[in-house]
């Protein structure tokens, strides 16, 4: 319901829950994509060997 | 008096030239970009090469359409993955459009909406690059699981149908939630303080009073989102592999692979009619007027 209604504590978190889940799903790719671009091996993939800053 | 009449039609004259210079580059555009390559697509799918550089007019592309199964198949299963598609992205962008427009307020409001944005300013081949770090059979999240102990072994979790929609409904969220939060916007917030005052339930409030409201803006959001889903070659191709089966592909195919542009040209023909009658039902069935729902878009 809209903010200026009376909104039961369950669906105050059902909200904040959502939101969150939401936003983690928009930016793990893109945050995944940035991190491996560092990772010191000819693939950007896992496993981790080390930070490299030249390509 | 005959002054007057020539001052009149002068400035008619001029008031339809101004229009003419002023509509011309959106007609040439439209005439040169998008009618002339369509009316060269559909007479190179009409013909058929009996010898080469020798051609007569036929309807054999559309036969071989309706003859081979895998050609049909693959057209039904893209309509209905794309459909599918389609509805998890409304279920998925419907609350977040609600939480922009009615819970959170001012700047938080704002600020939520920009962070929806964001992500569509990376390029769409680099978020699937980003789903193929995170899914495949090396990549961070099966890894994960080994980790947490919920799969014995590393899982492929690419080309499989679930992960295709997943990357259909990332990649056209943000066409969802715009048209949903204009439409959202437009609705008076005293109308729902009016129906909590009456006693309806949350539901019955998103069926009267919401969901007739913002048709213009789901339907819109949904033939876009359609119309995107049902064209998109790269995430199916790359979230897909060779089990995604899309119709893109079966035209990109015939045209770069097997150099028949006659079949392309007719299968590309055969989507667009697709995705034509898919859109007109979908107006019939929720009652929305084109020119509204454009409008709104």
């Amino acid at each position: 319901m809209i903010a200026s209604l009376p909104r039961p504590a369950w669906l105050r978190t059902a909200t904040v829950l959502y939101v969150a889940a939401f936003l983690i799903f928009l930016f793990v790719p893109l945050v995944i994509v940035g991190v491996f671009a560092f990772n010191d091996a000819n693939y950007p993939a896992p496993p981790w060997r080390g930070t490299r800053l030249s390509a | 008096m005959a002054e007057i009449t020539a001052a009149t039609t002068v400035r008619t004259w001029q008031r339809r030239l101004i229009l003419i210079l002023l509509l011309a580059p959106a007609l040439l555009w439209l005439f040169a970009l998008i009618v002339l390559p369509h009316v060269q697509l559909a007479l190179l799918s009409l013909r058929e090469r009996v010898a080469p550089h020798v051609y007569k007019p036929s309807l054999a592309q559309f036969h071989t359409f309706f003859a081979e199964p895998l050609y049909w198949q693959v057209f039904v299963r893209t309509a209905a993955l794309s459909i599918v598609a389609t509805a998890l992205t409304l279920l998925v962008a419907f609350p977040i459009a609600w939480v922009i427009t009615k819970v959170a307020r001012g700047r938080a409001s704002a600020l939520l909406f920009v962070v929806c944005l964001i992500p569509f300013w990376v390029s769409e081949t680099v978020r699937a690059l980003g789903w193929l770090i995170l899914l495949r059979e090396s990549g961070v999240l099966p890894a994960l699981l080994v980790k947490l102990g919920l799969t014995a072994m590393p899982v492929e979790l690419l080309y499989h149908d679930a992960t295709i929609l997943t990357g259909l409904v990332y990649t056209s969220l943000l066409f969802m939630v715009v048209p949903l939060v204009s439409s959202l916007e437009s609705l008076d917030n005293s109308l729902i303080e009016a129906a909590y005052d009456l006693g309806a339930s949350g539901f019955a409030t998103l069926r009267n009073i919401v969901i007739p409201h913002a048709a213009p803006g789901i339907t819109a959001g949904c033939i876009v989102v359609f119309m995107l889903t049902l064209g998109n070659y790269l995430t199916p191709n790359l979230l897909g592999g060779k089990n995604s089966q899309w119709f893109t592909e079966l035209i990109y195919t015939q045209f770069i692979v097997r150099f028949n542009w006659e079949q392309g040209a007719a299968f590309g023909f055969l989507l667009l009619g697709l995705s034509t009658a898919i859109v007109a039902l979908g107006l019939r069935l929720s009652g929305q007027r084109f020119v509204d729902v454009m409008r709104r878009s």
